[in-house]
């Protein structure tokens, strides 16, 4: 679906942002792009749309170079930004004019998602609110049923029980013949959505594993006081917090705000480990 | 399906161009008749006599230049700003279709719409001129005399022009490319007089650039003029000017980054 290549990338040439950042994103999967502020989350999701342009390496879409941007590879990618923009018509006038750009486009999906979301079919676009136009063009993208679906910080901007919602339809929206990337820095937002986690850290992807491979291969919990056996602590008020090894083969849940702040301290002990005993999938670190 | 053109997915695209801009170019030409009324009736009231030919054909070609080159200033202007850019250049669409759209009402609709706009406007004035002599005729599109069609040839150049600025800047359109003509006059006009100075080794009166030049020797004015046959080859420059203006705003559409 996704395959990157070497690809070295940077606004500025003394500044690169990416250097030598391979990926591969499998169809079938809802990926979460974890990365601190100016990490390049962005930029990578830039990359893969064909927003951007590699300097070096490549970067393929559905077996074409995006930056090429192809009407073919853009009728089966739809790409969400943080902050979207939308024109001075209504909803249903949008949908007319834009919905038989995607061969695969879902009337009924979308109007069931509207409902979901609450926002009114008929009202001028512009004139909602900025979380009523996210929501419209979330369930828009959805409804565009394309094999790739990027969506850059969705939930900024949606109140509580749209988070939810949110949470529920992309769910619900899932494919074997999909491909959904989403990147944001809240992390607990993803906790119940995604099912492959992508950290991006140092210029490069230091994490790409599917979370119930880590949920059999590391403990998360809180404890007194960290040990020996912990390959990450983090001291709280309470105790600790930490990353332990797990032997006993029954899958745990991932913590993933504690599995970030460890791979962006670069934490040794999980490095090693998690390098020394990598999954099929495609762990990087 | 062509990943290059396609008329189904033109066609789309021209409805959805249009659909959504539909309310600002309505404005934009009631603007437009209102403009055009007005300077054409300020002339006519100033006119002791009845507005003649070439008073209408100058109206008709400053309007026809100045508005136009606003107008082509916007219509690329949606691929600048990073929001709109975004949903401007995903959309599944290829980069020559989105180009076309945009030529398309920069170029053709927009001398339509325009030299309609103009005649209804040049007609209701006349029309309404209380000249006590004999209603003057409305000024042709198509004559040797007045000759409006080098009007059209001239917006054709500044459209050029103006369509690359459109994408090459990604705010103020039109002031930035306004100043970069300025600009870029004012260099080529200087460098051309100090170029052609040193080549001739004399006092040069004035020169402009492709044509001849003025000499001093004293007293004495002497004119350099190109040989008749050549004079005609000046021709490609405009030509040259636009092709080049055309194909460089598509190809920065083709590379437009965000």
């Amino acid at each position: 679906m996704v395959r990157i290549r070497n690809l070295y990338f940077g606004y500025s040439k003394r500044v690169p942002l990416f250097q030598d950042l391979s990926l591969t994103l499998e169809r079938g999967r809802i990926y979460g792009l974890l990365g601190k502020n100016g990490a390049g989350k962005s930029t990578l999701l830039k990359n893969i749309v064909g927003l951007a342009f590699p300097v070096a390496g490549s970067c393929e879409v559905l077996g074409q170079p995006a930056a090429r941007r192809l009407p073919s590879v853009l009728a089966d990618l739809f790409f969400l930004p943080e902050e979207v923009d939308v024109p001075t018509v209504t909803a249903a006038r949008f949908v007319e004019h834009t919905a038989g750009f995607y061969p695969k486009f879902d009337h009924e999906a979308l109007a069931r998602y509207l409902s979901e979301f609450e926002v009114p079919a008929h009202a001028v676009l512009s004139a909602l609110s900025f979380g009523q136009q996210k929501k419209f063009v979330i369930a828009f993208a959805l409804a565009a049923n394309t094999s790739l679906l990027v969506m850059d910080e969705p939930t900024n901007g949606l109140d509580i029980p749209s988070k939810v919602q949110f949470r529920k339809i992309v769910a619900s929206a899932l494919s074997d013949e999909r491909c959904v990337i989403i990147s944001t820095h809240q992390v607990r937002d993803l906790e119940s959505l995604i099912d492959t986690v992508l950290v991006l850290h140092g210029q490069r992807i230091v994490l790409n594993a599917d979370l119930g491979e880590l949920g059999e291969r590391l403990r998360f919990g809180s404890v007194p006081e960290a040990d020996d056996t912990a390959l990450y602590a983090e001291r709280t008020a309470l105790g600790a917090q930490v990353i332990r090894p797990n032997h006993g083969g029954v899958p745990e849940r991932v913590d993933l705000e504690l599995l970030f702040n460890a791979l962006v301290s670069e934490a040794p002990a999980l490095a090693h480990y998690l390098t020394q005993n990598q999954p099929a999938h495609e762990s990087v670190l | 399906m062509s990943q290059s053109f396609n008329f189904v997915r033109f066609g789309r695209l021209f409805r959805k161009h249009t659909a959504e801009h539909l309310r600002g170019y309505l404005l934009a030409t009631a603007v437009l008749l209102g403009g055009i009324g007005l300077v054409l009736g300020y002339v006519a009231y100033l006119n002791t006599q009845a507005m003649s030919a070439s008073a209408q054909a100058i109206v008709f070609i400053m309007g026809l230049l100045s508005s136009g080159a606003f107008f082509t200033s916007t219509v690329l202007a949606p691929f600048g700003p990073p929001r709109q850019a975004t949903s401007a250049l995903l959309l599944p669409a290829s980069h020559w279709e989105k180009y076309l759209v945009a030529w398309l009402y920069a170029l053709p609709i927009f001398v339509v719409v325009y030299t309609g706009c103009f005649y209804l406007m040049d007609a209701l004035v006349l029309q309404l001129d209380d000249w006590a002599g004999p209603k003057p005729d409305l000024v042709p599109l198509f004559s040797g005399q007045e000759k409006l069609y080098t009007g059209l040839m001239a917006y054709a150049v500044l459209n050029a022009v103006f369509l690359w600025g459109s994408i090459y800047f990604t705010k103020q359109q039109f002031i930035r490319t306004a100043f970069g003509v300025l600009l870029g006059l004012v260099v080529v006009l200087v460098l051309n007089f100090q170029v052609v100075q040193a080549l001739v080794g004399r006092k040069v009166e004035s020169v402009l650039p492709f044509s001849g030049l003025v000499l001093r020797e004293g007293k004495a004015i002497e004119s350099l003029d190109l040989p008749p046959g050549q004079g005609a080859w000046l021709v490609l420059v405009p030509v040259g000017l636009m092709l080049l203006g055309w194909a460089g705003a598509y190809a920065r559409l083709t590379e437009k980054q965000i």
